[in-house]
């Protein structure tokens, strides 16, 4: 009997214990995983986003808003971030009428009032360099749309930069060249900032590319004839024509090489300015035909998801992305996929992750440069007191594209090896050189 | 090439004075600056490209059409806007034109947009002569600007309509008392002026591109030649353009394009300074 018992009650004894091992183990199991000091529960992640909407740049700041919305449309519709619990992500939006005051202004007010975690701006560098400086003094992290190198050259933590700019531009435009045997070039343009500086730059880099500069020189923005300097071009007889010029420009530079018969092997511009506008194509007809520009992203690129932007952009806009919707696209991309990583909303987590980027997307792969690492675009950005810059792409994700039969072809690089992997970028051969006048019968 | 640079100085030259004949006709009659010559030269772009891109019309072919819609254009504006500022302080006046310019360019803007337009698929004919290079387009427009500025000069100083438009500019009141209709008389050469834009504007959509604020690149030259060939002196406006054409393109060829417009601008102050009242002006 007690025998009995005993077994029975050992029987349930037994019994207990596993269940209330099981139960403890459950708990234990439990326990570790919200072991940390329980958290409140994400409910949205704020976003700023600051760009010229109204006065002379609203057009172009518009299509940033658009790129950076069509992403955060895409990430909440996909369950928002998924490491914070499928939070959804708010885009607070103001705008900086490109005035660097109140670019500074406006950002400090989406920290402090609105209390955002994450910053993408401002297109211009003159309102992009305000804002960063005050995203720096409250430690949130920005990844910008802008071509100065200064912005990544202050020492700053917080900043980053995934697209390219001007050296980039310039430096694959010259790689592009070298390879296709060219031995003298000319430089002609625009008088304005990015002329400027890219008339700068070109000259420092075509002597390492092995091109000599027989002519350079800049001409007025809305010049009524360009023939003086194209007859200048013409006497030289450069192999290449390298050129920045702005829309009425670029058509009257074609327009007037045809009237003088000013013939080069390749015309090329780094950056695209006016040679990359629509309307280049549109209003130029036969004479844009063959034009090679050097761009840090172009729709049919072969890069990953590239298609599917172009596609989904064009769907929601009723007209195909241009550069400038794309760049803030992918800053937008960029901050977002920060945050699913960092899995939450502390900025310097935030910050955290964005320094451990290393992916691909559709314009080319992005890799920040880190503080310490003293990574430099140029070494010519020494002469304007910039040591080194942090958190920019180590990437030259620059393409060259051509006019083609009234189409923007990409044409180099064929294609490129990023992690063993080998993606092709290129959708068509480029057509070079460029026939004479004569021979194209215009 | 300086034979070259030389040529494009003339033709270009040719048809900065056309754009600057007249503004000196309504300067010389009237007194008053029309800064918004250059926006109505804009508005018969217009007329042209949309003459040329709905019908067909040829630019040059065009010009009758757009100096008869320009000249309705300027004795409307004459007799609406124009005329209650004729005796007003030049402040006032110049406060008006450049009212009347923002008004152009921000309708063109709203009605055509902002686009830049061309004529599509007209290119001039280039020739070669003896190594020269000349394309049609600026040929014809330099001899169009040459023919109607040698007409417009012989209908001001033979006819009987241009003695009285040349007394209603010397002395407005003296003219009167001669029975010269004088309000007739400027809103005529008002409209003339304006018809002169009409066809500065049909010429030029051959060479330029055209949109909303095109104008400010022809007023600015056209000021300067009005003061270089005296103001008023409709010969004196095809030298001054002539000069100005050679100036620019020599800068331009011998500097730098981007310094094209200082070259064009020492002239000026220079002339301000040492003959202000232009090159072909007797002086008093």
């Amino acid at each position: 009997m007690a025998e009995k018992v005993s077994r029975r009650t050992a029987v349930k004894a037994i019994a207990a214990i596993v269940v209330c091992g099981v139960a403890a183990g459950i708990g234990a199991w439990y326990a570790g995983l919200i072991g940390q000091p329980p958290r409140p529960v994400v409910e949205e992640v704020k976003i700023g986003t600051v760009w010229p909407l109204s006065g002379p740049l609203a057009p172009s700041g518009e299509k940033h808003l658009r790129g950076v919305q069509l992403r955060v449309e895409e990430v909440n519709r996909a369950g928002g971030i998924k490491s914070l619990g499928g939070a959804k992500v708010k885009l607070v939006v103001a705008d900086n009428q490109d005035d660097p005051k109140l670019s500074a202004s406006e950002t400090e007010r989406l920290i402090t009032v609105e209390k955002i975690v994450g910053f993408i701006g401002c297109y211009t560098s003159g309102s992009t360099l305000p804002a960063t400086e005050v995203t720096e003094r409250y430690g949130i992290p920005a990844v910008v749309c802008a071509g100065s190198p200064a912005i990544t050259g202050r020492g700053f933590k917080y900043v980053f930069r995934a697209h390219s700019e001007v050296f980039k531009t310039a430096k694959v435009s010259f790689e592009f060249l070298k390879q296709i045997g060219v031995k003298t070039a000319a430089i002609v343009m625009d008088h304005g900032a990015y002329g400027t500086t890219s008339k700068r730059v070109c000259e420092a880099l075509a002597p390492r590319y092995g091109i000599e500069i027989v002519h350079s020189e800049l001409f007025p923005t809305g010049t009524t004839d360009l023939s003086p300097t194209l007859l200048k071009v013409k006497e030289k007889a450069p192999d290449a024509l390298i050129a920045v010029a702005y829309i009425t420009d670029a058509l009257l530079m074609m327009r007037q090489m045809r009237e003088y018969d000013v013939n080069v092997k390749v015309l090329i511009a780094p950056g695209g300015a006016g040679f990359n506008d629509l309307t280049f194509i549109k209003e130029g007809g036969k004479l844009a035909e063959y034009v090679l520009i050097g761009i840090y992203w172009s729709p049919d690129a072969g890069w990953p998801h590239n298609a599917e932007f172009v596609k989904h952009y064009t769907e929601v806009y009723k007209e195909p992305p241009d550069a400038l919707a794309e760049e803030a696209y992918e800053a937008a991309y960029v901050l977002l996929d920060a945050i699913e990583r960092a899995g939450s909303t502390d900025p310097s987590k935030i910050r955290e992750a964005l320094v451990a980027t290393d992916t691909i997307w559709i314009a080319g792969p992005i890799k920040f440069s880190k503080p310490g690492e003293k990574f430099l675009l140029d070494p010519m950005l020494k002469d304007m007191k910039i040591e080194e810059q942090a958190g920019e792409n180590v990437y030259d994700n620059v393409v060259v594209v051509q006019i083609q039969d009234g189409k923007f072809v990409t044409v180099w690089p064929e294609s490129t090896t990023w992690k063993g992997q080998t993606i092709k970028i290129a959708s068509a051969k480029p057509r070079i050189p460029m026939p004479t006048w004569k021979e194209r019968g215009l | 090439m300086l034979p070259q640079i030389l040529l494009e100085g003339v033709l270009i030259g040719g048809v900065y004075a056309l754009t600057a004949t007249g503004l000196t006709l309504i300067l010389g009659v009237m007194r008053i600056l029309n800064l918004a010559h250059g926006h109505l030269i804009m508005i018969a772009m217009y007329i042209t490209y949309f003459l040329y891109t709905l019908f067909g019309v040829d630019p040059f072919l065009s010009i009758p059409v757009s100096a008869i819609l320009m000249f309705a254009v300027g004795m409307t504006l004459q007799r609406t806007i124009v005329k209650p500022v004729i005796d007003a302080p030049v402040v006032n006046q110049m406060i008006l034109m450049m009212g009347l310019l923002i008004f152009l360019e921000n309708l063109a803007a709203f009605a055509w947009t902002h686009d830049y337009r061309a004529l599509k698929g007209y290119g001039g004919i280039v020739y070669e002569f003896m190594g020269l290079r000349v394309v049609s387009t600026r040929l014809t427009a330099f001899l169009t600007a040459l023919i109607i500025t040698l007409t417009l000069y012989l209908l001001v100083m033979k006819t009987k309509w241009g003695r009285a438009l040349r007394a209603c500019s010397m002395d407005p009141e003296a003219a009167m008392l001669m029975g010269v209709n004088l309000p007739r008389v400027r809103a005529e050469a008002f409209g003339l002026g304006i018809a002169l834009a009409g066809v500065a504007g049909s010429l030029i959509t051959t060479l330029y591109y055209i949109f909303p604020s095109v104008g400010m690149h022809y007023i600015i030259v056209a000021l300067v030649i009005v003061i270089l060939g005296g103001m008023g002196n409709i010969f004196g406006a095809l030298v001054g353009g002539i000069i100005l054409g050679l100036v620019e393109v020599l800068t331009a060829f011998y500097v730098s394009s981007q310094l094209k417009l200082l070259g064009i601008f020492i002239i000026f102050i220079l002339l301000l300074l040492f003959r202000p009242e232009g090159l072909l002006t007797k002086r008093r």
